[in-house]
């Protein structure tokens, strides 16, 4: 079976490209049972860039193997473009580019000696490792082992391997570790254009800023759980929502006034008021405006604040860090994709 | 068979694999030069000390053939002519004082078997390290988001060392072989024999066969080459204790049940050794030896099991291991 441009038939299925559910993953180590992942819900829409984010040890590295067949989960299951896993991963492997944790080869051998096994062992011809060692950008280093690349260089192979199946999922588990800012920039286009053009990208990351440049939609994970899901724009309105900042000239004054309104109220350094919603909800921008003046007390500013998804997951990981967290109660944490869970 | 085609390409990629065949080639060089040695006939200078030497003890022997007889009649209680006869045994021969060389079966028995264990180890090497690399670099995982069956991966490894294996060792002990042969030729020692040589070699490549398979499963078990390396030292350590409880007849009695005595069997077509069996009698404490026997096909036998273990043991945990 020789392997040429396949049918998408990524356009003859619909439903997500990743569906995780309740899935679980504990190791046995020398201090006791680990759990990696407990109880894992996740959805991956089709097509865009996924974030997967979650502190250090939350479980994604481990998600990420089990979806790949690596890791044998306990129990849960995980499907990818509709063939679950890892009973029916032979039928889907083709369509799955990924790298775990670090590019992982033979030291000894040339980068293009690694991909010319790789795409033996699927049946590509030799033509196609020029080509990606080419698109990569590694083509005139091909023939030096990997021993002697540089991280940056080992990180292209890796992706280079990834592209010799051209996959309609790639799954990227922080793929700019130890890059350089140049590095960084370029596999962020490259995931970009890898979406655009229909692919689907699940990117494992911790640099927020970065994911929320790159990402369609993203899940939240916090010691193996779901914490929150759905797109960039829902999460952060939902992170922001009925935050005020307020520039006014007594703010003294004007603090007191809504508070009385019910809203909770706190001073910034530079003096101006961050109105939140309290008990009895959020006052309305509007409605501000109107107590402040019927006050005569006359507004400079006024701005909903943006959330940004770094204090966002903070604010949800936190919560995790403070809240259950040893034993999980079955089905307590549930979320449906796009719902935010806080 | 793709996969077979891969690991074969694999195999032939890594260094270790070429740096071993040339270090056996040098050693199989070696052993030709001892086999030549042994093959050569003596030289005239030999020739002519040894001729040297037998006439001398052959006078010494006729001069003291009243002293000889003389003693015996006194001391063994026997009569003249027994004596006689016995002194008679003892003539000298002049074969006994100029070296005999090697026939060609007897020197490349020799080489053969020494090379035997020489190319096993080598096999194990290369068939541990195989599978050791793959999984201590963490390879083995990218080779599986590729080829995700476990179960035709894992036989594919095996098969492709395998044959690596066995046809290089049956290339360098083919060359030894003929080495020999040609080196007879050239001495001039007879070639008798060459279907027991023939024979003895194809033996060895079992003994290479099942050297290879211990090397890839133990390493896949351990995830590791140095597993292997580390199980075959700590085995050879266990062989050194149990030499040195040798005396002791129930050690003897589990010789059926060792790998090396059944190996030994395989490679030299049956196996002698002794029991030695504790008896006390009237008289005191007694030791008797009964002669003991491991045949061909209880070597075969007992490493066909043993093999299949290995395998199937390291193939079922293969098949679950999570691979991180
Ligand atoms: N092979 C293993 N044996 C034992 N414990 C493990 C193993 N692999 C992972 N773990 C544990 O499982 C938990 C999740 O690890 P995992 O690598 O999946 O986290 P992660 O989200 O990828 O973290 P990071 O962001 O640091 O890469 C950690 O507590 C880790 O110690
Ligand atoms: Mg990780």
């Amino acid at each position: 079976m020789t392997v040429t441009p396949r049918p998408r038939r990524a356009l003859e299925e619909d439903g997500p490209a990743v569906v995780v559910q309740g899935l679980r993953k504990t190791y046995r180590t020398r201090r006791g049972i680990q759990v990696a992942v407990a109880g894992l819900d996740m959805r991956v829409p089709r097509g865009g860039v996924h974030g997967f984010l979650g502190p250090n040890g939350a479980g994604k590295t481990t998600t990420i193997r089990m979806l790949l067949g690596l890791v044998r989960p306990d129990r849960g299951t995980a499907t990818v473009f509709g063939h679950e896993v890892p009973r029916q991963l032979p039928q889907v492997v083709h369509r799955i580019g990924a790298i775990v944790e670090q590019p992982r080869f033979f030291p000894a051998f040339t980068g293009r000696q690694n991909l010319s096994l790789l795409a033996q062992g699927i049946g590509l011809p030799p033509s196609r490792v020029d080509a990606v060692l080419e698109e990569v950008g590694l083509a005139g280093r091909s023939r030096d082992r990997f021993r002697s690349y540089s991280l940056g260089m080992k990180q292209r192979l890796a992706v280079a391997a990834t592209l010799l199946k051209s996959p309609d999922l790639l799954i990227f588990d922080e793929p700019t570790n130890g890059l350089d800012p140049a590095g960084i920039h370029e596999v962020r286009a490259t995931m970009r254009d890898l979406a655009d053009r229909g692919r689907t990208v699940l990117v494992s990351s911790h640099l927020l800023g970065e994911v929320q440049q790159v990402a369609d939609t993203v899940s939240i994970v916090g010691r193996g759980r779901l914490l929150a899901e759905g797109t960039v724009r829902d999460l952060l309105r939902g992170a922001g929502r009925g935050v005020l900042r307020v520039g006014v000239g007594e703010p003294a004054r004007a603090a007191e006034l809504l508070r009385s309104r019910g809203q909770q109220v706190e001073t910034t350094a530079d003096g101006a008021l961050l109105v939140r919603a309290g008990e009895h909800g959020a006052l309305p921008a509007a409605e501000v405006t109107r107590v402040l003046a019927e006050a005569g007390l006359w507004l400079h500013e006024l701005t909903p604040v943006q959330s940004d998804l770094e204090s966002y997951f903070l604010e949800v990981t936190a919560q995790d860090h403070l809240g259950s967290a040893q034993h999980e109660p079955p089905g307590a944490r549930r979320a449906d994709a796009g719902e935010v869970r806080r | 068979m793709r996969l077979l085609r891969a690991e074969l390409n694999r195999v032939r990629m890594r260094r270790i694999t070429w740096l071993t065949a040339l270090a056996l080639l040098l050693a199989l060089a070696g052993l030709s030069l001892i086999g030549w040695q042994l093959m050569q006939p003596p030289t005239s200078e030999q020739v002519a000390e040894g001729e040297r030497y037998y006439q001398e003890s052959l006078g010494y022997w006729e001069e003291s053939r009243e002293q000889i007889i003389a003693e015996c009649v006194e001391f063994e209680g026997l009569s003249e002519e027994e004596c006689a006869a016995q002194y008679e045994l003892g003539r000298p021969t002049p074969d006994m004082y100029v070296p005999t060389p090697a026939d060609f079966s007897q020197a490349a028995g020799i080489a053969l078997t020494a090379s035997s264990y020489l190319l096993g180890f080598g096999a194990l090497l290369v068939a541990a390290s195989s599978i050791g690399a793959e999984t201590s670099t963490g390879a083995l995982g990218s080779w599986l988001t590729f080829v995700p069956r476990r179960v035709p991966v894992y036989l594919a490894k095996l098969v492709a060392v395998v044959l690596w294996v066995l046809v290089a060792a049956a290339a360098l002990q083919a060359l030894l072989v003929t080495a020999h042969l040609l080196l007879a030729r050239a001495v001039g020692a007879a070639v008798v024999g060459p279907q027991d040589v023939w024979a003895t070699a194809a033996r060895s490549l079992l003994v290479v066969l099942a050297l290879t398979v211990v090397g890839f499963t133990v390493a896949c078990l351990g995830r590791h080459t140095i597993a292997a390396l580390g199980a075959v030292l700590g085995y050879g350590f266990l062989a050194v204790v149990r030499l040195a409880l040798g005396g002791y007849g129930w050690v003897q009695q589990l010789t059926p049940w060792l790998p090396e005595a059944n190996l030994e069997a395989v490679l030299r077509d049956g196996y002698d050794y002794y029991v030695t069996e504790q008896r006390t009698t009237a008289e005191g404490i007694e030791y008797v030896y009964h002669e003991a026997h491991l045949g061909l096909a209880h070597g075969l036998a007992y490493w066909a099991v043993l093999l299949a273990v290995l395998v199937g043991v390291s193939l079922l945990v293969f098949r679950r291991r999570d691979v991180t």
